[in-house]
């Protein structure tokens, strides 16, 4: 089994999940987003979260207004839509649910692990 | 020293590299083709570029001013490489983006893009998507079967047509010809050519040429094929060249060894048997020049008639091969004047040295036999006198004029005698023994031929010739020749030893007809003889 594959793997459905709660708590460019989450490695590479940020937008799921500053050229700073608070909403169920079973498969007596859903499937 | 070029990243002014430039050219370059079929692919690009511009500004400071390569190999650690990028955020364009682009026709064409011949490999390579290099190794490692690849090479060389337009190269490719990928392709064509201008300035020549033989295609099918053709038969040509100026080089080499050891005064002829001293060219102009300073002038000659040309030999084999990038200035000129110095020379030498050979003087000694009992005469060789000269009495025979004379025993050279028979119509049988030799003066001349020692001896019916004449070592090779009249009454019957056969140039007058047994030469009469006689 290659570990560093399956956690890659891992962090993958949860990056953009990730992404649209920072968002929807405050606006922020990517470099905030890159820091908060390096901080708590979700993150290997840095460039990982532009292709994110473009699929989410392009989703209609961000939005993004241009901020100038200073010293350099005019900053993208991202905040959910209304359609990507409601589609976080539902990521975030899922992810309770998900977390959920994931425990209890984990933690439970091997005996009964039939009792649990593949999470694989969801 | 490095040079430095001005980039403009994301909006920002960057001093950066040229080494370090090229890498995050390649870098961003990498990156764009990667995400080039997923939606958006621009703007990600357009961030990306603008974190490398925040990254790098927060790299330089008051004392630091220049990106180097470091730092850009730092961001890109960082920022990370397309493959993971990729794998992190999922975007799929290895997988789901392809139905959003439906892939074309895929053509064979020639890449006439990074080719190294004709263009052929990077054509089949990129219908049969692999690596370049290895279309290139399996060419080459098939060379080595028969060589049917080279064949097979020249074949698709000239037979599939060639990559030139935009569509045709997003045809090889297998990408569908529209307007956005055309787009695409031109734009990364132009930061090739941008790149290539660069190199232009500095490599203005080469790029000439290379527009020149390659870049004036037809569109029509038969152009095609005759500019292919061209390009086969300039690179054949090429390849021709190289292989003479390949053998060029190795004869001016081995000439050069050879000519060096000469020249180093190594023996021209080697031969350990029989004590035979080692022949020098020093030795050898010795033998011709009385005065060591006309000597030595020979020897400059012949430095010079024979080291130019082999020198030159070795330039032009270098110029076919390197190209013209190793002309000397002037090469041909200096070259012909120092050859013309060494003719000079040379022919000076060829002068004074001529002056030895002038005059020829014979000095004459004949001596008359007591007369013998029968009417058979036998003649033979003495071969006791190689045991002298420190020659192995058998086998000795086997040496050859030239051996002969750079064997010097007691200060004295050997050469062989002439020997020759007549009839006569006296009844003795008397030897002539005629001495010759030149000299730059006739008493010189004289000299030299009375220096010459022969001899021979008679027992009874049997006559002992010296295998060699002798002459002093001091007196240089000045023409000597001895040559041996043997004065025969008529009807005598003469029998040479075989050895005899061997070791003398054997005359023999008209009227006696020589004929070979297994181990004898035997003279007998003729029919007609008498009136030629007399």
């Amino acid at each position: 089994m290659n570990l560093e594959n399956t956690k890659a793997q891992m962090r993958k459905g949860v990056l953009e999940f990730c992404i649209l709660s920072l968002l929807s708590a405050r606006e922020a460019y990517a470099n905030d987003l890159i820091q908060t989450m390096k901080e708590s490695r979700l993150l290997v590479v840095e460039g990982t979260i532009y292709p994110l940020l473009t699929r989410l937008k392009n989703d209609g799921l961000l939005t993004y207004r241009w901020v100038e500053s200073t010293g350099g050229p005019p900053r993208k700073y991202y905040s959910a839509t209304p359609e990507g608070i409601s589609i976080l909403e539902e990521l975030r169920q899922t992810w309770n649910e998900l977390v959920l079973a994931v425990s209890n498969a984990t933690t439970t007596n091997p005996n009964k692990e039939a009792q649990v859903d593949n999470p694989q499937n969801l | 020293m490095k040079k430095t070029l001005t980039v403009n990243i994301g909006g920002s002014v960057f001093h950066i590299d040229d080494d370090a430039y090229e890498h995050l050219h390649q870098y961003l370059s990498n990156i764009r083709s990667h995400f080039a079929k997923v939606e958006g692919c621009e703007e990600i690009l357009w961030d990306i570029e603008n974190r490398v511009a925040e990254t790098l500004h927060a790299k330089l400071s008051d004392g630091k001013q220049v990106i180097t390569l470091t730092d850009v190999q730092e961001v890109i650690r960082q920022l990370g490489e397309p493959e993971q990028i990729d794998n992190e955020a999922d975007t799929g364009s290895a997988t789901s983006a392809k139905p959003s682009s439906p892939k074309g026709p895929r053509r064979l064409y020639r890449n006439p893009d990074g080719a190294i011949l004709g263009g052929v490999a990077g054509g089949l390579a990129a219908f049969f998507q692999i690596d370049t290099t290895l279309v290139r190794l399996a060419f080459l490692l098939l060379t080595f079967a028969g060589g049917a690849s080279i064949v097979t090479y020249l074949v698709m060389w000239i037979i599939v047509p060639r990559a030139n337009t935009t569509a045709e190269k997003l045809e090889m490719k297998g990408e569908r010809v529209n307007i956005s990928n055309i787009e695409k392709s031109i734009k990364e064509e132009l930061e090739d050519v941008k790149k290539n201008v660069k190199q232009f300035s500095a490599d203005a020549e080469k790029a000439i040429r290379q527009k020149s033989a390659g870049r004036t295609s037809g569109q029509a099918f038969a152009g095609g094929i005759g500019t292919a053709l061209g390009e086969v038969f300039t690179v054949v040509a090429k390849i021709i060249a190289a292989l003479i100026g390949l053998a060029l080089l190795f004869t001016a080499i081995f000439l050069l060894i050879g000519f060096i050891w000469v020249l180093a005064g190594g023996p021209i002829s080697i031969d350990s048997d029989f004590g035979i001293q080692a022949v020098t060219f020093q030795s050898l102009a010795n033998l011709i020049f009385t005065d060591i300073r006309l000597s030595n002038l020979s020897l400059v000659s012949m430095v010079l008639l024979t080291g130019v040309p082999l020198l030159a030999m070795l330039y032009a084999g270098t110029l076919l091969i390197v190209g013209s990038r190793a002309r000397i200035k002037y090469f041909g000129r200096v070259a012909l004047l120092f050859w013309l110095i060494g003719l000079g020379l040379g022919l000076f030498a060829l002068a004074s040295g001529t002056r030895n050979y002038m005059h020829q003087r014979s000095v004459v000694e004949e001596t008359a036999l007591p007369a013998i009992a029968t009417d058979t005469l036998y003649v033979d060789v003495n071969t006791q006198r190689y045991a002298d000269i420190g020659v192995p009495a058998t086998g000795g025979a086997d040496l050859d004029n030239w051996e002969l004379m750079w064997i010097i025993q007691n200060g004295h050279r050997h050469h062989r005698p002439l020997v020759r028979i007549v009839e006569t119509t006296t009844d003795n049988i008397e030897i002539i023994v005629n001495k010759k030799a030149r000299g730059a003066q006739p008493q010189i001349a004289r000299q030299n031929a009375s220096n010459i020692v022969y001899s021979f001896s008679q027992i009874e019916n049997r006559i002992l010739l010296d295998p060699f004449f002798a002459f002093p070592e001091a007196d240089g090779w000045r023409a000597q020749r001895v040559t041996i009249e043997i004065l025969v009454p008529e009807n005598t019957h003469v029998i040479l030893n075989h050895e005899l056969k061997e070791t003398f140039d054997v005359h023999r007058n008209k009227t006696r007809e020589l004929s070979l047994t297994i181990n004898k030469i035997h003279t007998s009469e003729v029919a007609q003889p008498a009136a030629e006689s007399l």
